[in-house]
């Protein structure tokens, strides 16, 4: 896990950032700008560009009433690089756009030429790599006629290197790769570390890619050279993926595992580098013989990054014939990936210590719910929830029984501070906040893929969509499925059956609740479903949703779901 | 070379000879030839069907019958118009021939039950098994079309016990009477599952609702009823009516004589099952053994084999 800054810290941090935001509106001294702006790249560089987007968007609004051009683009190129880092593609290259005018305006090539480099990264984080080529070679040449050393063409040319290392043409991407280092020079690697290590990394990738092991060294040990000089997450879990990604090539694909499942917990924080964590966990787990994970981590791949990141350009009209020559591509790779890895596969069965985990995840539900049963009610709810949103049934069986698991943490949580009544303090708070990582750790290093899903949703089950949960800032769709869906489950029941102290309440106002909540709390398209599913469920048994607050008619629409009909 | 594919009038005479088991001298007394003249001859003939000997020719003869009558009952029995050769097999046989090995993952009990049954580490005992069997067996009754079977099993009044052990399969015995117009049995067993339900778990309101639409489609004729079970054949969670529904629309639109219809819901059935069984393979299964490639023949040389006996 990352040191989070404990709770007082975000507190004053959101304080400072309203006083920012309020003067802005009506700053006329440029010199506020500015500081918005230093705070912006700040807080991108510490992975909070969730935080920071407003106060951009602020200084923009700002920079465009006073009409000065420079500033302007400044804020719209930080608007447009804080909305790709949370994964807007189209609202990113809205803002390069809109940055681009002002270039062409002003006739700067070399604001001109960044603005292309910054527009090719956006459209990389989506996977069409070979249109972010085109926008890499654009950057470059426009700079062609300044012989100095450019900023923006190191830039491009070391992205340039991972572009053409996805598209598989190894020796064009060292080449790029070398330009980009000979490009570089200190003040650069100093202003910027984070893209120092990116080169870093691409390089150590390419020459993986070519086979030649050797070379790769030295720019592996540049990396993590360069993550300890400016450490944040961002350095980190690149620095990391490079470690990792040389650590496969030779063979050692069991630490490369462990050091890639620290990186995912901080890349969901991060999510532009989610992308680029998950290809290397997948190749990882596939190395190590772990293909039922891999096509766990696959799916997720392909299903919220593509949904993030290509779903959403596609649908705006003005991306919707870009998408032609690289995102069809990407959609076959991941078909012939998933094929590779499901031959691989072996017929599942029942992990060997399930039955034992099951009787330990009912001890901990005890402390909280006086029959123990919320575990296997959150897991036939879940289920149901899983099919109803059009998972496959043998899928949604199995997200079921890892959700029954998901409370199993507060195993770890002192009965004393469960039993108290009334409100509890802040350290108590952190302490039961705490079992969610402890139910990560006890279902550590299983290979079954049940297990495995089953820590996914224990480590975050409580997080919100709007990132406001914990673990900390992992928010949409950077949550795990199986987790999101056992998060509305679980709060369903814990209304409805008044787990813990709070009292219970009719179906039907839990529902109004968990509506309430959608879009904060939880993904609203699983709250919408959920909803569906449960008047639907208790219309066919005629129970009335309005009727009576408690366990009774519940219980009975929760045996029926887990009645076996001869069907998943 | 040939020009057509007609032989001439000798050479057909020769082939029928042949095959009857001639020899050549009987085959030119017959035809009134010299033997030796004969012998040219069956080897002109060789020669333009392509064959070595006697025997090739005969048995390229008899293949070439073969073909030739089973152009003519295919041509005698063929519908029009129709390239949907699923949807035409399940009319002119029945869904479960049609279906075939694809019937395990359809209906109740299937091979996606199998392996949830593993997951979950439930143990199939007798009990289960003798409950699996008797639902199979049903469904097997509903996909053939073979009522008769329905019936036989309310008269042997296995209908009350069914409504007391497992209420989701009795209702596929009150579809399979009420598809073959045993209207009284089905009602008679329907009642039961509506009391059972006072005392415990019975039929569910989506399977009343479900009963209730076949019998008005089959009897009242009532489009109403039909859209209620094209809409059930969309049912996400419930895969039990989902199934139900497609294989009873498909036995009314064949019973209505509704061909194109029928096909239709045949084929939903079909999708249905090859989804199972992606789904099963997605999940490491091998359900039907296909991605086992075969044994590959060996590389030695004929030589080295006989080294090796040796």
């Amino acid at each position: 896990m990352t040191a989070a800054p404990p709770q007082e810290a975000d507190g004053a941090l959101q304080q400072l950032l309203g006083r920012l935001r309020a003067p802005l509106a009506a700053a006329t001294a440029d010199s506020s700008i500015d500081a918005a702006l230093a705070m912006c790249r700040a807080l991108y560089g510490n992975a909070r560009s969730r935080d920071a987007l407003p106060l951009a968007q602020a200084a923009l609004a700002r920079c465009t009433e006073s009409g000065d051009s420079a500033r302007t683009l400044r804020a719209a190129t930080a608007c447009g690089l804080l909305s790709a880092d949370t994964a807007d593609l189209v609202g990113a290259i809205e803002y390069h756009v809109q940055a681009l005018r002002i270039g062409i305006a002003d006739e700067n090539r070399v604001e001109m030429s960044r603005t292309w480099g910054n527009i090719g990264v956006a459209i990389g984080i989506s996977g069409n790599f070979a249109l972010a080529a085109r926008c890499y070679q654009r950057s470059i040449g426009l700079v062609t006629p300044i012989v100095e050393p450019m900023y923006s063409r190191y830039t491009a040319c070391g992205n340039l290197a991972d572009s053409c290392f996805q598209l598989g043409r190894i020796e064009d991407g060292i080449n790029f790769g070398e330009r980009a280092l000979r490009e570089m020079t200190p003040a650069f690697r100093d202003q910027d570390p984070y893209a120092a290590i990116l080169l870093r990394r691409n390089l150590v990738r390419l020459h993986v890619g070519a086979g030649r092991l050797a070379q790769a060294e030295p720019h592996v040990a540049e990396a993590i050279a360069l993550a300890e000089v400016a450490p944040s997450p961002r350095t980190r879990i690149a620095a990391d993926i490079t470690r990792a990604a040389y650590e496969l090539a030779c063979g050692r694909a069991d630490i490369a595992l462990t050091r890639l499942d620290q990186v995912l917990v901080r890349a969901r924080e991060v999510p532009a580098t989610l992308r680029d964590t998950l290809v290397c966990v997948i190749h990882a787990e596939e190395a190590a013989g772990n293909a039922a994970r891999a096509l766990m981590r696959l799916e997720e791949l392909s299903d919220h990054i593509y949904y993030v990141a290509i779903e959403r350009a596609r649908a705006h009209v003005e991306l919707a014939s870009l998408g032609e020559d690289g995102n069809h591509g990407h959609d076959r790779q991941s078909e012939r990936d998933k094929a590779r890895l499901v031959a691989k596969l072996e017929p599942r069965s029942q992990p060997e210590s399930w039955k034992t985990l099951q009787r330990l995840s009912i001890g901990a539900a005890m402390r909280m719910d006086e029959t123990g049963w919320h575990g296997r009610r959150v897991g036939a709810l879940t289920k149901a929830l899983a099919l109803a949103s059009g998972a496959a049934p043998l899928h949604a069986l199995e997200m079921g029984l890892a959700a029954e698991l998901h409370d199993i943490g507060l195993l770890s949580v002192p009965e004393g501070i469960l039993a108290k009544r009334g409100p509890i303090n802040a350290s108590e708070r952190a302490i039961v906040e705490r079992h969610a990582e402890a139910g990560a750790e006890m279902l550590r290093d299983d290979e079954h893929p049940m297990v495995f899903m089953a820590r996914e949703i224990a480590r975050y089950h409580h997080s919100r969509w709007d990132g406001n949960g914990y673990p900390k800032r992992v928010g949409g769709r950077f949550i795990p499925l199986a987790a999101r869906m056992c998060a509305v489950a679980d709060a369903y029941d814990t209304m409805v059956c008044g787990v813990g102290h709070s009292a219970p309440r009719t179906m039907a106002e839990a529902l109004d609740e968990l509506q309430r909540e959608a879009g904060r709390q939880f993904d609203p398209a699983l709250v919408s479903c959920f909803d569906a599913l449960i008047r639907s469920e208790s219309e066919d048994l005629g129970v009335d949703l309005e009727a009576s607050a408690g366990m009774k008619d519940f219980q009975e629409l929760v045996l029926s779901l887990k009645e076996d009909r001869g069907f998943v | 070379m040939i020009k057509d594919n007609s032989l001439d009038a000798k050479y057909q005479r020769m082939l029928e000879l042949l095959a009857q088991g001639g020899t050549s001298r009987i085959i030119a007394r017959q035809m009134g030839y010299q033997e030796g003249t004969m012998r040219v001859y069956l080897h002109n003939l060789y020669r333009r069907i392509g064959v070595g000997n006697k025997t090739e020719a005969v048995v390229w003869y008899l293949n070439r019958e073969r073909s030739r009558e089973d152009v003519k009952s295919v041509q005698t029995v063929q519908r029009p118009g129709s390239g949907d050769l699923f949807g035409d097999m399940a009319l002119e046989e029945d869904l479960f021939a049609a279906l075939g090995v694809m019937s395990h993952f359809v209906g109740p009990y299937g091979r996606v039950w199998e392996v949830a049954q593993r997951l979950e580490g439930t143990e199939i005992d007798a009990k289960m098994l003798e409950r699996r069997a008797g639902a199979r067996m049903l469904w097997r009754a509903l996909l053939k079309g073979d009522w008769a079977y329905g019936k036989r099993m309310y008269d042997a009044d296995a209908g009350s016990k069914l409504v007391m052990d497992a209420p989701s399969d009795a209702v596929l015995l009150v579809s399979a009477l009420l598809a073959g117009g045993y209207s009284l049995a089905a009602d008679r067993v329907a009642s039961q599952l509506t009391d059972k339900r006072k005392t415990g778990p019975g039929a569910s309101a989506r399977e009343a609702a479900l009963v209730r639409a076949l019998r008005d489609a089959l009897h009242a004729q009532d489009s109403q009823a039909l859209a209620t079970l094209h809409k059930m054949t969309g049912e996400k969670t419930a895969s039990a009516i989902r199934q139900l529904a497609m294989v009873l629309l498909f036995q009314v639109y064949k019973a209505r004589g509704d061909e194109a219809r029928a096909r239709q819901a045949a084929n939903a059935v079909w999708n249905e099952a090859e989804t199972a069984r992606k789904h099963l393979q997605a999940m490491g299964e091998r359900p039907l053994g296909a991605d086992v490639p075969p044994a590959a023949p060996s590389k030695a040389s004929p030589r080295e084999k006989v080294a090796a006996t040796r």
